[in-house]
């Protein structure tokens, strides 16, 4: 099914393992780029490893400070 | 290569890629307890995950989507934000937040192209179910989780890729009429009785 999401950007949380994982798959399947945020490092790499158009950011979300950081990355995505 | 240097390197080549489109808040933690045997240090951590984090996400990316012209945010809840599940109470709560989120931002940004939904999952067979059973119910673990399946009318649990594709719409231009809706995804688990 071409939902047209070629290119788009997805930033999954938790997306290592589980529903996030499918999630991930689902979408680069139809040729969005995935963004892993998941504080489980070998998880998302693992994933990474099966999913080669995904990005990984570990972050712990549940942490200002963590998401301050992942924020500040987010940010200099250029729009 | 460390990890963090192959991090880093992953995150320069997203910087590439553009803005970000779509947020989907999937991370969570579950919690089991009645209101009595829940914790405030458990009641907070399941807090800071699964509503605090929600939060901390859309607050990062709400206005690069504004200042980009729209955007999609979509929220994992669960039948547990609606419904009274038995000792699920910090859990429970938790998911009624996100389904409030949902509406609230929702609302707030339909000016801004931005549609807001979420899901709300039944029993999922995830690798979280089958570690849960291999703790709790050891040795009887076939059993359980045939037992749990069954609690829901469809006579199963949903697979991670069901509940992948209806994201995945939801999160697509071929949903851009659907903003503020919880979608329950439960093989029934909501309305079908008896």
């Amino acid at each position: 099914m071409d939902l047209e999401l070629e290119n788009k950007v997805v930033l999954v949380t938790g997306g290592a393992k589980g529903i996030g994982a499918a999630l991930v798959r689902a979408g680069a399947a139809e040729a969005a780029i995935p963004v892993i945020v998941d504080r489980d490092s070998e998880a998302s790499k693992n994933l990474h490893a099966e999913v080669r158009t995904s990005h990984v950011v570990i972050a712990d979300l549940s942490s200002a400070t963590c998401c301050i950081t992942t924020t500040w990355r987010i940010s200099r995505f250029p729009i | 290569m460390s990890d963090r240097v192959s991090i880093e390197s992953t995150f320069h080549t997203i910087l590439q890629q553009g803005r970000v489109h779509i947020l989907v808040n999937n991370a969570g933690v579950s919690h089991i307890g009645t209101v009595e045997s829940t914790t405030e240090q458990e009641f907070d951590h399941v807090f800071r995950v699964n509503v605090k984090g929600y939060f901390n996400c859309i607050n990062a990316v709400i206005g690069k989507m504004k200042a980009a012209g729209g955007g999609v945010i979509l929220n994992m809840a669960s039948v547990a934000g609606s419904a009274g599940l038995a000792e699920r109470f910090a859990y429970s709560t938790s998911k009624g937040v996100a389904i409030a989120m949902t509406y609230s931002v929702a609302r707030d940004y339909i000016g801004h192209n931005i549609r807001c939904n979420c899901i709300s999952p039944a029993r999922v067979h995830t690798t979280f179910v089958d570690d849960y059973l291999k703790k709790n119910d050891h040795g009887r673990e076939q059993e359980m989780f045939e037992k749990l399946a069954k609690t829901q009318p469809i006579g199963r649990m949903g697979e991670p890729d069901e509940v992948a594709s209806l994201a995945l719409f939801l999160c697509s231009d071929a949903a851009s009429f659907i903003t503020g809706v919880n979608y329950p995804l439960d093989g029934g688990f909501m309305n079908l009785h008896g």
